[in-house]
């Protein structure tokens, strides 16, 4: 090994990793200055500048590489290196060996890292973002609850913000004096509320601890139960029971013998109410019908907080409802997260599913994906006409349905059914045949059209809907949709390349498409156009950087001078350009061969014609002379 | 002689290597996308026929220009760049190959312009959801501009301010006619933003030549399906007529001129637009018209191409001028534009007719005399190197 490749690799490997370093420092100051604080909390500001950063500079790597050999090989090379101690000429392959090692192993760590590392870092973006969106939400609504008095929601809003993101002083202060005036409120605020263990089991137990607690309403309540069902601690209820009169009559002490009289017949009365109010909240629960049974028991557990039964019926429906209904609540919290808006789909061959809106937003328990649907509409279509529009106010998607019912956990009146927009005459006569929901209508030909949407009109006639089944394909207020909802939120319309995708992540969108079908009104081809485009790539820059290594040292600076360093930014902007030529070339004449071939043809295309275009230019380099 | 037979040579291999791969990248790029549009392999011949002509021409010009550019720069030696043979070769065959063009073939602007493509398997996508790309208004109303003038941030402001002025006779507002794509789009955003579009999505079912069937067309809140619409062609613009359905018609634009995404290739895009004034440059009415403006550009651009020249470090010089290059193409539109106002507004309309040589003039004589001083200096300049 002669002196001067020695030489030569220590300058090439010196200056190239002089340069990766000053191509990070800039990009990590733009990383930098570019960072808003009003999308991303500061409290997540290191994270997104690691992740941003990385991003960042794999993305445009291969110019900092293309730089980097014009300076080595164009600008600073220095002609007597060129040959070794004993006065021969070197190869011109040894003279490029170093850097032609860095060129591609670089290309290969772009690859694997674009590939695979990159699109994780901008998915860690994506989330910060949105839970940067969700904590400033929660901080609004917990300041909302906070400045209307409502404590309690206040706290436990403060508590959500504070698992996403630490609280700061101020907030820590608030949340502090929050729990203070709650624990202070609780004697004359909690009259009724009293909490029984969770190891009590049995009925006569959670009475007897009533009874000790003096709640007697509740315990009464309790012995009544074991007295009319268990008779084994019959008779200790029916003391108990006499007792807890005695104590009641005993607490009123001033009333007439009538008066005690009609006090007790009236508590005795309200027990048996209570039971019949519970055995109907029962017997809703039991068929099925979980939102009236919700309300029922949530009736009840307004006024008698203490009974477990009512308690744990109201949250059991609860459970059930929001599995299968769209909660307002969670549709008002949406509504500050960013959203597709026109979203559009062939739900069957002759089916158009179409919603206004549709947001992503995250759970704040379990940290999954919710998407909610603003404004739904269903298209029937029929011999080149729409013959039948189903509309819902909101959906929401649940793991292989969209749910069309919306309600509200505080009011029973607030529902929206899905209801007919436009319907065929006849349909309408058949669903309703004695019924009058015409007043919502207006007669166009063979239809009826809706007339106005009013909220209030469109509760109403969603309650006479509520009792009829719609279509075939809507059941229990809820369609069914075996597509990937993540796939289909981030399909584009306009087939752009999205880099955000990694191959791996194509490949599975694929199968998704692929179950999806191509009736939908979505691109498969979409996929393919990318993966080859992703596989051409790395070739056609690999290719140019091959292309730049023989002429920049063709047309080297034969005597240097300082002025010269004032180039660098003009050839660093033609980098970039030549940057997006190449893609843009690409890109284009991949989409326009993707209509010729299948996935696998076009990728096998793909890489046949860039080993084409590689060998041309290896033979181009290495008919490189060294004079 | 030798050194020019080589040249000349050299020219000749350039120009056709500049002009076959033009020919077929602009030829692909023109074709291939009526492939998604559901063209059929037996069809490409056919629609090939309205294509070939402005390709053609697309690829001469740009063919001349870039030869003679590159030419200028890449080909001839630093030591012989002085020498007026050396530059005479690419004036000489630039003038053979024009002047036949310009006697036979005799172009004008609709052989340039693609205005032939009467196909809309060109302008729209088969069996996909695409979005429909909104036309700007040219005029908006006062009170539209009000709306937006209350409602929109500073930023857009200021894009509606710069590119929609009040025309004082009907009080209403009329777009910058000379709005490049990227202002447009803005504007397009902007207007979509404050909801004065609606975000209509097309589906078309299968797309004849010019019958498509089975469209579906959604609106903000309507949907319109129809079994078969004709599509009407004006001027490189397809149409679809949706007026009994109580619609307004819907404009469509090439697929190849559309830049897939704009923001991020906005250079290109602006590349591509302003390919069509240095290709209209060279259509005139009268051929000797035509021979000036080619012998004008050439001049300048032989001229300029020599411009910047280090023999000490060929790469900087290749760098500059490819820039420079870029610079041309990308800014060529407004010289004309401004030419044309120069033309219109400034001058008297009696020497109209020969404005040609006015501008002939105007050009030539400082180029004329930077070359003469250069080359009385020549022999100083080639031994300093700069």
């Amino acid at each position: 090994m002669s002196e001067s490749v020695s030489i030569l690799r220590r300058n090439t490997y010196k200056l190239f990793f002089k340069s990766s370093f000053l191509y990070a420092l800039i990009i990590f100051f733009n990383v930098l200055f570019t960072f808003r604080s009003d999308i991303i909390n500061p409290d997540f500001m290191s994270v997104y500048l690691v992740n941003q950063f990385i991003c960042d500079f794999v993305n445009k790597f291969f110019i900092n590489i293309w730089t980097f050999i014009f300076l080595n090989y164009a600008l600073f090379f220095k002609n007597d290196l060129t040959y070794t101690t004993g006065g021969r000429r070197l190869i011109f392959s040894k003279i490029i060996s170093s850097g032609l090692n860095i060129v591609i192993v670089s290309s290969v760590l772009f690859f694997i890292f674009s590939e695979f590392l990159t699109p994780h870092l901008r998915s860690n973006v994506v989330n910060i973002k949105e839970q940067s969106s969700l904590a400033s939400i929660l901080l609004l609504t917990a300041d909302e609850y906070y400045n209307e008095g409502n404590y309690i929601d206040a706290l436990s809003t403060y508590e959500k913000y504070q698992i996403i993101i630490k609280p700061n002083r101020v907030i820590r202060e608030k949340m502090r004096t929050l729990r203070h005036m709650i624990y202070s409120k609780q004697p004359d605020g909690a009259e009724n509320k009293i909490n029984v263990p969770d190891n009590l089991n049995t009925y006569i137990d959670i009475a007897d601890y009533f009874y000790r607690e003096e709640d007697y309403f509740s315990a009464w309540f309790y012995y009544q139960y074991v007295g009319d069902s268990n008779p084994v601690d019959r008779r200790k209820a029916l003391n108990r029971i006499e007792n807890i009169k005695q104590i009641l009559t005993f607490r009123n002490s001033l009333m007439t013998d009538s008066m005690r009289i009609e006090f007790i017949d009236n508590n005795t009365r309200k027990i048996r109410a209570l039971y019949n109010s519970i055995s109907e909240a029962d017997g809703y629960f039991s068929r099925g019908d979980y939102f009236n049974s919700y309300h029922a028991y949530r009736n009840i557990n307004m006024k008698y907080p203490n009974i477990r039964e009512v308690s744990q019926g109201m949250n059991e429906s609860f459970n059930y409802i929001r599995a299968g209904y769209v909660n307002l609540d969670d549709v008002r919290e949406s509504f500050y997260f960013p959203s597709h808006s026109n979203f559009v789909i062939f739900y069957k061959s002759n089916l158009i599913l179409k919603a206004s809106k549709v947001v992503k937003t995250i759970d704040t328990g379990s940290m999954r994906e919710r998407y909610f649907f603003y404004d739904l509409y269903l298209y029937e279509l029929e011999s080149g006409e729409v013959t039948q529009i189903i509309y819902s106010k909101y959906g929401e998607f649940k793991n292989s349905g969209i749910s069309l019912i919306s309600f509200s956990p505080d009011d029973k009146n607030e529902v929206f059914y899905p209801v007919f927009k436009k319907v065929k005459k006849e349909r309408l006569s058949v669903l309703f045949p004695d019924l009058n929901i015409y007043d919502f209508y207006t007669d166009s030909g063979s239809f009826y059209d809706i007339k106005s949407i009013s909220e209030g009109d469109l509760k109403r006639a969603g309650k006479l809907f509520s009792e009829v089944k719609l279509a075939d394909y809507i059941d229990n207020g809820a369609i069914e949709f075996n597509f990937d909802m993540g796939l289909l939120y981030n399909v584009r319309y306009d087939r752009e390349g999205d880099s955000a995708f990694s191959i791996f992540d194509l490949l599975k969108l694929r199968d998704g498409f692929r179950n999806i079908g191509t009736q939908t009104g979505i691109s498969l081809k979409f996929v393919s156009i990318l993966i080859a485009e992703r596989i051409a790539r790395v070739f056609m820059l690999l290719v140019f950087s091959l292309l730049l290594l023989s002429v920049s040292f063709r047309y080297r600076v034969t005597d240097y001078k300082t002025k010269y360093l004032f180039i660098i930014p003009a050839v660093v902007f033609l980098f970039y350009f030549t940057e997006q030529v190449i893609l843009y070339f690409n890109s284009i004449f991949i989409t326009a061969f993707s209509n010729i071939f299948d996935i696998a043809g076009l990728s096998a295309f793909v890489i046949i014609i860039s080993f084409i275009i590689m060998s041309v230019s290896i033979v181009y380099v290495s008919a490189t002379e060294v004079e | 002689m030798i050194y020019h037979i080589e040249n000349t040579a050299k020219y000749l291999l350039l120009f056709v290597f500049l002009f076959f791969s033009l020919f077929f990248v602009l030829f692909s790029i023109n074709i291939l996308p009526a492939f998604s549009g559901g063209m059929v392999y037996s069809e490409v011949f056919e629609l090939s026929k309205s294509i070939i002509i402005p390709v053609f021409y697309y690829s001469f010009y740009n063919a001349v220009v870039l030869s003679v550019f590159l030419y200028g720069f890449l080909l001839v030696k630093n030591e012989h760049i002085h020498k007026i043979s050396v530059r005479a070769i690419p004036m000489l065959l630039t003038f053979i190959f024009i002047l036949p063009v310009s006697i036979f073939l005799k172009p004008d602007y609709d052989d340039v312009n693609f205005s032939g493509i009467d196909d809309a398997r060109l302008f729209v996508d088969e069996g996909i959801f695409f979005n429909y790309i909104n036309e700007v208004p040219p005029v908006i109303t006062s009170e539209i501009f009000d709306k937006l003038m209350t409602s929109a941030d500073n930023k857009e402001k200021n894009i509606i301010r710069t590119n929609y002025l009040r025309n004082l006779s009907t009080f209403n507002y009329v777009l910058n006619k000379n709005a490049n794509t990227l202002t447009l789009d803005k504007i397009r955003t902007i207007f979509f933003k404050y909801e004065l579009y609606d975000d209509i999505k097309i589906y078309i079912g299968k797309s004849g030549k010019s019958k498509l069937t089975d469209v579906v067309a959604v609106f903000n809140n309507e949907i319109i399906r129809a079994d078969s619409l004709n599509a009407r062609f004006i001027e490189q613009q397809m149409y679809l007529d949706l007026e009994e359905y109580g619609k307004p018609s819907l404009v469509f634009f090439r697929k190849s001129i559309l830049v897939t995404n704009r923001q991020s290739y906005s250079l290109i895009n602006n590349l591509i637009v302003n390919n069509h004034s240095i290709v209209s440059m060279f259509l005139s009415d009268k051929i000797i018209n035509r021979l000036i403006a080619w012998f004008l550009i050439v001049y300048l651009l032989i001229t300029a191409s020599s411009l910047i020249y280090t023999g000490n470090f060929p790469f900087i010089s290749m760098i500059l001028n490819f820039l420079l290059l870029i610079f041309i193409y990308n800014y060529t539109s407004n010289v004309y534009l401004f030419l044309k106002w120069f033309f219109e507004n400034i001058t008297p309309e009696k020497i109209n007719n020969y404005r040609y040589i006015i501008t002939f003039f105007i050009f030539i004589i400082p180029a004329g005399l930077f070359n003469f001083i250069r080359a009385a200096a020549g022999s100083h300049a080639r031994r300093v190197n700069v």
